[in-house]
């Protein structure tokens, strides 16, 4: 649309590559058990290993409120999730997340008319400060009207 | 294919993950909502998802994502390595109605103990639409 403007102002351009600060987790067999059964498993078959299952990572908050740049575009959802996972996550272990806004982009002219991409990156260390894994997601920003639930997908 | 936990061996470009059925009520969201303690009112406020323009409150992507991990564990075993998983979601899911997660064999790269195996990944809806695409990399062992 000729008279639509771009949100991506210098103020939020320059939250790209600001921080979150980092989060300490456990690896909860309480936890386990619980998202098993949300999923409709048996929470038993999953917890006699020594390593949580890989949906546990799901799990981990990776979400940072987009502060500033929400008002014009009141709707949201998850458009994509991205999940390298160097190892399984043990039982018990203590992890850190840092997260940062890794990228804004936006996109005019969609299902959705404009919307606004947010890519956030978390990462995830043990206690020995080794990489455990690294999440990318992204977020997309849309008017409320546009919201009709159609195609989702981040560019 | 051999019984017990699946092998490099077993394990061809082209095959097809036996799919895996899953329909989640408001009581399976709210669950996970409160596992994850993240409470996003479009996730068990119906009135607000209307408001929004949505048919109904959504299922969360992660949770459709853990979905891909559950397919692949009920294919390659409890022990399955992961170790890279990604999902696109294209169109919105809602509570109570059937969902039914596939996979496909894309390539298989043998290495000296273990090798890789990558996978096309996707959700079906009822009208049999793809609501999430994704792929995912596991390592499985040789022997």
């Amino acid at each position: 649309m000729a008279d639509q403007r771009s949100l991506i102002s210098d103020d939020v351009r320059a939250m790209i590559g600001s921080e979150a600060a980092p989060r300490v987790f456990v690896v909860d067999p309480v936890v386990g058990r619980r998202l098993a059964e949300a999923l409709g498993e048996d929470p038993d078959a999953f917890n006699a290993s020594e390593f949580a299952p890989s949906f546990y990572f799901s799990a981990y908050e990776s979400f940072i409120p987009p502060t500033g740049i929400a008002g014009e575009l009141a709707s949201g959802v998850l458009a994509g999730d991205e999940w390298e996972q160097y190892r399984p996550l043990r039982w018990g272990e203590r992890i850190v997340s840092t997260g940062r806004i890794a990228d804004i982009y936006e996109r005019f002219g969609g299902r959705h008319g404009q919307t606004l991409y947010l890519r956030y990156e978390w990462r995830f260390t043990d206690e020995q400060g080794m990489l455990v894994a690294v999440s990318r997601r992204i977020f997309a920003r849309y008017a409320t009207a546009d919201a009709a639930g159609d195609d989702e997908e981040a560019p | 294919m051999s019984d017990g936990p699946l092998r490099l061996g077993d394990v061809h470009e082209g095959d097809r993950l036996p799919p895996l059925a899953k329909r989640f009520a408001l009581i399976n969201v709210v669950k996970w909502s409160g596992a994850t303690w993240t409470f996003v009112p479009i996730f068990y406020d119906r009135d607000l998802a209307r408001a929004q323009g949505l048919p109904d409150t959504l299922i969360p992507g992660p949770m459709k994502l853990a979905l891909f991990n559950l397919l692949l564990r009920q294919w390659a075993g409890p022990e399955v390595r992961l170790r890279s998983v990604r999902a696109a979601y294209r169109r919105p899911d809602t509570p109570n109605l059937p969902l039914a997660c596939h996979g496909m064999v894309t390539a298989v790269r043998p290495g000296e103990a273990s090798g890789e195996v990558d996978l096309e990944l996707w959700i079906e809806n009822v009208q049999g639409e793809r609501t999430v695409s994704g792929a995912a990399t596991i390592e499985l062992p040789r022997r």
